[in-house]
Protein backbone atom coordinates (compact mmCIF):
# COMPACT_ATOMS: atom_id res chain seq x y z
CA UNK A 1 0.00 0.00 0.00
CA UNK A 2 1.36 3.70 -1.26
CA UNK A 3 1.08 6.42 1.74
CA UNK A 4 -0.97 9.49 0.62
CA UNK A 5 2.46 11.60 0.16
CA UNK A 6 5.87 11.88 1.66
CA UNK A 7 6.36 14.63 4.25
CA UNK A 8 7.94 18.18 3.63
CA UNK A 9 11.52 17.34 2.68
CA UNK A 10 12.09 20.83 5.16
CA UNK A 11 9.96 18.96 7.93
CA UNK A 12 12.47 15.78 8.00
CA UNK A 13 15.45 17.83 7.54
CA UNK A 14 14.67 19.36 10.87
CA UNK A 15 13.28 16.37 12.89
CA UNK A 16 16.95 15.26 11.53
CA UNK A 17 18.45 17.83 12.89
CA UNK A 18 17.46 17.73 16.11
CA UNK A 19 19.26 14.71 16.90
CA UNK A 20 22.46 17.05 16.67
CA UNK A 21 24.28 18.63 13.60
CA UNK A 22 24.79 16.71 10.31
CA UNK A 23 25.92 17.00 6.93
CA UNK A 24 23.90 17.07 3.62
CA UNK A 25 25.07 12.95 3.04
CA UNK A 26 24.41 12.31 7.00
CA UNK A 27 21.04 13.76 6.50
CA UNK A 28 19.68 12.03 3.78
CA UNK A 29 21.29 8.70 5.41
CA UNK A 30 19.23 9.40 8.69
CA UNK A 31 15.84 10.67 6.91
CA UNK A 32 16.40 7.68 5.04
CA UNK A 33 16.45 5.54 8.11
CA UNK A 34 13.30 6.85 10.09
CA UNK A 35 10.58 8.10 7.65
CA UNK A 36 11.63 5.61 4.77
CA UNK A 37 12.06 8.44 2.11
CA UNK A 38 14.91 9.12 -0.23
CA UNK A 39 15.31 12.52 -0.58
CA UNK A 40 18.45 13.39 -3.66
CA UNK A 41 20.95 15.65 -3.39
CA UNK A 42 18.82 18.30 -5.52
CA UNK A 43 15.89 18.48 -3.22
CA UNK A 44 18.05 18.49 0.23
CA UNK A 45 19.77 21.06 -0.87
CA UNK A 46 16.86 22.94 -1.61
CA UNK A 47 15.31 22.80 1.24
CA UNK A 48 18.41 23.29 3.08
CA UNK A 49 19.12 26.45 1.85
CA UNK A 50 15.09 27.49 2.14
CA UNK A 51 15.63 26.94 6.08
CA UNK A 52 18.76 28.44 6.41
CA UNK A 53 17.11 31.57 4.28
CA UNK A 54 14.44 31.57 7.56
CA UNK A 55 16.88 31.26 9.93
CA UNK A 56 15.18 27.68 10.90
CA UNK A 57 18.83 26.04 10.64
CA UNK A 58 22.46 27.17 10.79
CA UNK A 59 26.03 26.02 9.60
CA UNK A 60 28.55 25.41 11.45
CA UNK A 61 32.40 26.03 11.15
CA UNK A 62 34.26 23.74 8.53
CA UNK A 63 37.19 23.78 6.66
CA UNK A 64 35.71 20.54 4.64
CA UNK A 65 32.81 20.75 1.78
CA UNK A 66 30.82 18.73 4.16
CA UNK A 67 29.49 21.39 6.20
CA UNK A 68 27.13 20.27 8.76
CA UNK A 69 24.20 22.12 10.09
CA UNK A 70 22.35 22.64 13.11
CA UNK A 71 18.93 23.46 13.83
CA UNK A 72 18.59 27.04 15.70
CA UNK A 73 15.93 28.18 18.64
CA UNK A 74 13.72 29.31 15.64
CA UNK A 75 13.93 25.76 13.84
CA UNK A 76 13.57 23.92 17.41
CA UNK A 77 10.22 26.12 17.49
CA UNK A 78 9.18 25.83 14.13
CA UNK A 79 9.18 21.88 14.78
CA UNK A 80 7.55 21.62 18.00
CA UNK A 81 4.33 23.33 16.89
CA UNK A 82 4.70 21.41 13.50
CA UNK A 83 4.86 18.01 15.59
CA UNK A 84 2.33 19.24 17.71
CA UNK A 85 0.07 19.95 14.51
CA UNK A 86 0.75 16.39 12.99
CA UNK A 87 -0.01 14.26 16.47
CA UNK A 88 -3.42 16.01 16.79
CA UNK A 89 -3.94 14.89 13.05
CA UNK A 90 -2.77 11.53 13.68
CA UNK A 91 -4.49 10.85 16.95
CA UNK A 92 -7.82 11.71 15.53
CA UNK A 93 -7.09 9.85 12.61
CA UNK A 94 -6.22 6.96 14.91
CA UNK A 95 -9.15 7.11 17.31
CA UNK A 96 -11.61 7.42 14.33
CA UNK A 97 -10.42 4.05 13.15
CA UNK A 98 -9.98 2.61 16.27
CA UNK A 99 -6.19 2.20 16.49
CA UNK A 100 -4.61 1.96 19.99
CA UNK A 101 -1.48 2.28 21.01
CA UNK A 102 -0.11 5.62 19.99
CA UNK A 103 2.86 7.18 21.93
CA UNK A 104 1.65 9.72 24.37
CA UNK B 1 39.58 17.19 -14.61
CA UNK B 2 38.72 13.86 -14.23
CA UNK B 3 35.61 12.76 -15.56
CA UNK B 4 33.20 11.91 -12.77
CA UNK B 5 34.33 15.43 -11.40
CA UNK B 6 32.99 17.09 -14.58
CA UNK B 7 29.95 15.44 -14.20
CA UNK B 8 29.02 16.29 -10.83
CA UNK B 9 29.92 20.50 -12.10
CA UNK B 10 27.71 20.01 -14.73
CA UNK B 11 25.25 19.23 -12.64
CA UNK B 12 25.40 21.80 -9.59
CA UNK B 13 25.49 23.92 -12.83
CA UNK B 14 21.72 23.62 -12.98
CA UNK B 15 21.64 25.94 -9.83
CA UNK B 16 21.74 29.74 -10.56
CA UNK B 17 25.11 31.10 -10.13
CA UNK B 18 24.29 33.13 -6.74
CA UNK B 19 23.27 29.80 -5.21
CA UNK B 20 26.11 28.06 -6.52
CA UNK B 21 28.25 30.66 -4.79
CA UNK B 22 27.16 29.16 -1.45
CA UNK B 23 26.13 25.69 -1.88
CA UNK B 24 27.99 24.55 -4.73
CA UNK B 25 30.50 22.96 -2.88
CA UNK B 26 28.44 21.43 -0.49
CA UNK B 27 26.05 19.63 -2.94
CA UNK B 28 28.82 18.58 -5.22
CA UNK B 29 30.21 17.02 -2.14
CA UNK B 30 26.83 15.33 -1.78
CA UNK B 31 26.69 14.12 -4.83
CA UNK B 32 30.20 12.56 -4.71
CA UNK B 33 28.76 11.07 -1.29
CA UNK B 34 25.70 9.69 -2.66
CA UNK B 35 26.92 8.65 -5.68
CA UNK B 36 29.70 6.36 -4.13
CA UNK B 37 31.32 6.25 -7.54
CA UNK B 38 29.02 4.82 -9.76
CA UNK B 39 27.60 7.28 -12.71
CA UNK B 40 24.07 8.92 -12.24
CA UNK B 41 21.59 7.27 -13.17
CA UNK B 42 19.06 9.81 -15.90
CA UNK B 43 16.64 9.77 -13.09
CA UNK B 44 19.24 10.72 -10.20
CA UNK B 45 20.17 13.83 -13.18
CA UNK B 46 16.53 14.25 -14.11
CA UNK B 47 16.05 15.25 -10.03
CA UNK B 48 18.72 16.96 -9.58
CA UNK B 49 17.69 19.21 -12.93
CA UNK B 50 14.41 20.03 -11.41
CA UNK B 51 15.56 20.99 -8.45
CA UNK B 52 17.82 23.48 -10.11
CA UNK B 53 15.16 25.05 -12.08
CA UNK B 54 12.94 24.85 -8.99
CA UNK B 55 16.02 27.26 -7.58
CA UNK B 56 16.32 29.43 -10.64
CA UNK B 57 12.14 30.20 -10.82
CA UNK B 58 12.22 30.51 -7.05
CA UNK B 59 15.49 32.87 -7.34
CA UNK B 60 14.17 35.06 -10.53
CA UNK B 61 10.77 35.39 -8.52
CA UNK B 62 9.07 33.14 -10.77
CA UNK B 63 7.75 30.92 -8.51
CA UNK B 64 7.45 31.36 -4.37
CA UNK B 65 7.90 35.03 -2.52
CA UNK B 66 11.31 34.98 -1.65
CA UNK B 67 12.23 36.87 -4.74
CA UNK B 68 11.92 41.14 -4.54
CA UNK B 69 8.61 42.90 -5.27
CA UNK B 70 11.08 44.33 -7.86
CA UNK B 71 12.07 41.02 -9.35
CA UNK B 72 8.66 39.30 -8.99
CA UNK B 73 7.42 42.49 -10.63
CA UNK B 74 10.06 42.79 -13.81
CA UNK B 75 9.63 39.20 -14.21
CA UNK B 76 6.18 39.16 -14.08
CA UNK B 77 6.61 41.73 -17.00
CA UNK B 78 9.10 39.93 -18.71
CA UNK B 79 6.79 36.84 -18.61
CA UNK B 80 3.92 38.92 -20.06
CA UNK B 81 5.77 40.28 -22.69
CA UNK B 82 7.33 36.55 -24.18
CA UNK B 83 2.95 36.13 -23.68
CA UNK B 84 2.43 39.28 -25.95
CA UNK B 85 4.96 38.03 -28.74
CA UNK B 86 3.40 34.46 -28.52
CA UNK B 87 0.31 36.83 -29.08
CA UNK B 88 1.41 38.99 -31.67
CA UNK B 89 2.47 35.46 -34.10
CA UNK B 90 -0.91 34.17 -33.25
CA UNK B 91 -2.36 36.93 -34.39
CA UNK B 92 -0.77 37.28 -37.40
CA UNK B 93 -1.80 33.69 -38.38
CA UNK B 94 -5.76 34.73 -37.51
CA UNK B 95 -5.09 37.83 -40.04
CA UNK B 96 -3.83 35.45 -42.60
CA UNK B 97 -6.83 32.50 -42.19
CA UNK B 98 -9.53 34.90 -42.02
CA UNK B 99 -7.89 37.58 -44.47
CA UNK B 100 -11.07 37.40 -46.84
CA UNK B 101 -14.11 36.49 -43.56
CA UNK B 102 -13.69 38.31 -41.07
CA UNK B 103 -15.55 41.39 -40.47
CA UNK B 104 -14.39 45.36 -40.86
CA UNK B 105 -15.64 46.29 -37.57
CA UNK B 106 -13.61 43.33 -35.96
CA UNK B 107 -10.30 44.20 -37.56
CA UNK B 108 -10.70 48.21 -36.65
CA UNK B 109 -11.45 47.23 -32.75
CA UNK B 110 -8.67 44.16 -32.82
CA UNK B 111 -6.53 46.97 -34.01
CA UNK B 112 -6.82 49.35 -31.69
CA UNK B 113 -6.33 47.17 -29.05
CA UNK B 114 -3.23 46.05 -30.51
CA UNK B 115 -1.93 49.22 -31.12
CA UNK B 116 -2.94 50.00 -27.37
CA UNK B 117 -1.15 46.99 -26.14
CA UNK B 118 2.26 47.46 -28.27
CA UNK B 119 1.90 51.36 -26.87
CA UNK B 120 2.22 49.92 -23.81
CA UNK B 121 4.83 47.84 -24.21
CA UNK B 122 6.99 50.50 -25.97
CA UNK B 123 6.09 52.80 -22.89
CA UNK B 124 7.35 50.66 -20.43
CA UNK B 125 10.66 49.35 -22.25
CA UNK B 126 11.09 53.34 -22.88
CA UNK B 127 10.30 54.65 -18.92
CA UNK B 128 12.85 51.10 -17.69
CA UNK B 129 15.64 52.29 -20.50
CA UNK B 130 17.31 54.79 -17.82
CA UNK B 131 17.17 53.03 -14.67
CA UNK B 132 18.70 50.04 -17.18
CA UNK B 133 21.03 51.89 -18.92
CA UNK B 134 22.53 52.75 -15.21
CA UNK B 135 22.80 49.31 -14.20
CA UNK B 136 24.29 48.42 -17.24
CA UNK B 137 27.11 51.56 -16.61
CA UNK B 138 27.62 50.05 -12.88
CA UNK B 139 28.80 46.17 -13.93
CA UNK B 140 31.85 46.09 -12.93
CA UNK B 141 31.81 42.18 -14.05
CA UNK B 142 30.75 42.50 -17.62
CA UNK B 143 27.97 40.01 -16.86
CA UNK B 144 25.71 42.09 -19.02
CA UNK B 145 27.57 42.91 -21.45
CA UNK B 146 28.42 39.70 -22.26
CA UNK B 147 24.58 38.94 -22.21
CA UNK B 148 24.10 42.03 -24.51
CA UNK B 149 26.65 40.47 -26.61
CA UNK B 150 24.92 37.11 -26.80
CA UNK B 151 21.74 38.01 -27.41
CA UNK B 152 22.82 40.18 -30.38
CA UNK B 153 25.12 37.46 -32.04
CA UNK B 154 21.53 35.47 -31.72
CA UNK B 155 19.60 37.81 -33.21
CA UNK B 156 21.93 38.29 -36.17
CA UNK B 157 21.71 34.41 -36.74
CA UNK B 158 18.24 34.74 -36.79
CA UNK B 159 17.63 37.45 -38.75
CA UNK B 160 20.24 35.90 -41.23
CA UNK B 161 18.05 32.88 -41.20
CA UNK B 162 15.06 34.49 -42.01
CA UNK B 163 15.97 36.27 -44.98
CA UNK B 164 17.22 33.44 -46.56
CA UNK B 165 14.10 31.76 -45.70
CA UNK B 166 11.76 35.02 -47.25
CA UNK B 167 14.21 35.13 -50.01
CA UNK B 168 13.66 31.13 -51.01
CA UNK B 169 9.94 31.76 -50.26
CA UNK B 170 9.83 34.14 -52.61
CA UNK B 171 11.75 32.36 -55.14
CA UNK B 172 9.68 29.31 -55.41
CA UNK B 173 6.19 29.45 -56.24
CA UNK B 174 2.83 27.93 -54.21
CA UNK B 175 3.36 24.45 -56.18
CA UNK B 176 7.29 24.47 -56.07
CA UNK B 177 7.25 25.53 -52.16
CA UNK B 178 4.71 22.43 -51.54
CA UNK B 179 7.51 20.32 -53.80
CA UNK B 180 9.99 21.49 -51.54
CA UNK B 181 8.00 19.71 -49.05
CA UNK B 182 10.23 18.64 -45.77
CA UNK B 183 12.75 20.74 -46.74
CA UNK B 184 10.93 23.90 -46.52
CA UNK B 185 9.21 23.02 -43.26
CA UNK B 186 12.34 22.21 -41.76
CA UNK B 187 13.55 25.81 -42.90
CA UNK B 188 10.91 27.64 -40.98
CA UNK B 189 11.53 25.21 -37.94
CA UNK B 190 14.98 25.80 -37.58
CA UNK B 191 13.89 29.84 -38.10
CA UNK B 192 11.90 29.37 -35.88
CA UNK B 193 14.42 27.45 -33.26
CA UNK B 194 16.40 30.47 -33.81
CA UNK B 195 14.15 33.10 -33.04
CA UNK B 196 13.11 31.34 -29.99
CA UNK B 197 16.98 31.04 -28.93
CA UNK B 198 17.06 34.85 -29.63
CA UNK B 199 14.33 35.75 -27.47
CA UNK B 200 15.69 33.30 -24.83
CA UNK B 201 18.76 35.38 -24.76
CA UNK B 202 17.26 38.54 -24.95
CA UNK B 203 15.02 37.36 -21.61
CA UNK B 204 18.17 36.49 -20.30
CA UNK B 205 20.34 39.71 -20.99
CA UNK B 206 17.16 41.60 -19.42
CA UNK B 207 17.03 39.31 -16.24
CA UNK B 208 21.03 39.95 -15.93
CA UNK B 209 20.00 43.87 -16.32
CA UNK B 210 17.39 43.43 -13.70
CA UNK B 211 18.83 42.01 -10.99
CA UNK B 212 21.50 44.76 -11.00
CA UNK B 213 18.92 47.71 -11.57
CA UNK B 214 17.30 50.20 -8.83
CA UNK B 215 14.21 50.34 -10.17
CA UNK B 216 11.78 53.10 -8.02
CA UNK B 217 8.28 52.59 -6.24
CA UNK B 218 7.42 54.93 -9.15
CA UNK B 219 9.06 53.00 -12.30
CA UNK B 220 7.63 49.53 -10.83
CA UNK B 221 4.22 51.00 -10.42
CA UNK B 222 3.90 52.76 -13.93
CA UNK B 223 5.49 49.07 -15.09
CA UNK B 224 2.57 47.10 -13.17
CA UNK B 225 0.02 48.88 -14.71
CA UNK B 226 1.47 48.99 -18.21
CA UNK B 227 1.54 45.12 -18.02
CA UNK B 228 -2.15 45.03 -16.87
CA UNK B 229 -3.48 47.08 -19.36
CA UNK B 230 -1.07 44.70 -22.11
CA UNK B 231 -2.61 41.38 -20.26
CA UNK B 232 -6.60 43.61 -20.62
CA UNK B 233 -5.89 43.98 -24.28
CA UNK B 234 -5.16 40.85 -24.77
CA UNK B 235 -7.89 39.30 -23.00
CA UNK B 236 -10.40 41.44 -25.11
CA UNK B 237 -8.38 40.71 -28.27
CA UNK B 238 -9.63 37.41 -27.66
CA UNK B 239 -12.63 37.18 -26.62
CA UNK B 240 -13.69 39.42 -29.81
CA UNK B 241 -11.72 36.88 -31.86
CA UNK B 242 -13.84 33.70 -30.03
CA UNK B 243 -17.35 35.69 -30.50
CA UNK B 244 -16.60 36.23 -34.07
CA UNK B 245 -15.62 33.17 -34.65
CA UNK B 246 -18.49 31.47 -32.73
CA UNK B 247 -20.81 33.39 -34.79
CA UNK B 248 -19.12 32.74 -38.24
CA UNK B 249 -19.98 29.37 -37.81
CA UNK B 250 -16.82 27.90 -36.93
CA UNK B 251 -14.54 28.99 -40.36
CA UNK B 252 -11.17 27.73 -40.87
CA UNK B 253 -11.59 24.78 -39.12
CA UNK B 254 -8.77 23.13 -37.54
CA UNK B 255 -6.04 25.75 -38.32
CA UNK B 256 -8.56 28.21 -36.54
CA UNK B 257 -8.70 26.22 -33.54
CA UNK B 258 -5.08 26.26 -33.46
CA UNK B 259 -4.63 29.39 -33.68
CA UNK B 260 -7.43 30.49 -30.90
CA UNK B 261 -6.45 27.75 -28.82
CA UNK B 262 -2.35 29.21 -28.97
CA UNK B 263 -4.19 32.58 -27.90
CA UNK B 264 -5.93 31.17 -25.04
CA UNK B 265 -2.52 30.02 -23.98
CA UNK B 266 -0.95 32.96 -24.51
CA UNK B 267 -3.57 34.63 -22.58
CA UNK B 268 -3.53 32.59 -19.30
CA UNK B 269 1.41 32.70 -19.53
CA UNK B 270 0.09 36.28 -19.60
CA UNK B 271 -2.62 36.09 -16.26
CA UNK B 272 0.45 34.11 -14.73
CA UNK B 273 2.47 36.58 -15.39
CA UNK B 274 0.28 39.56 -13.37
CA UNK B 275 -0.39 37.24 -10.56
CA UNK B 276 3.84 37.98 -9.95
CA UNK B 277 3.52 41.60 -10.00
CA UNK B 278 4.04 43.08 -6.66
CA UNK B 279 4.21 46.66 -5.95
CA UNK B 280 5.69 47.49 -2.43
Amino acid sequence: MVALRSPDPSLLILTSLAGGPKHGHALAKDIEAFAGAKLGPGTLYGAISRLEDRGLIEPLEHDDRRRPYRLTAAGASTLSESVAELRRIAETGASRLGVTGLAP
Amino acid sequence: MKSPERDRRRLVRAFPPRWRDRYGAELDALIEDALEGRRPTLRFRASILRAGLAERSRESGLTGTSASASMRTTTGGMVIVWAWTAFIVAGCAFAKVTEHTRPVSMVGAVTVLAGVAMGAVVLGAVRATPAAWAAARRDCSGAIARAVRRAAAATAVAGLAFVVLVAWAQALSASAREAAGWRYGSAVAVTAVLVFVAMACWTGAAMSVVRRMSASASLLRLESRLAVVVVGAMLAMTVATVLWWVRANPVGGMQLAVIVSWMVAADLAACFGASRLRVA
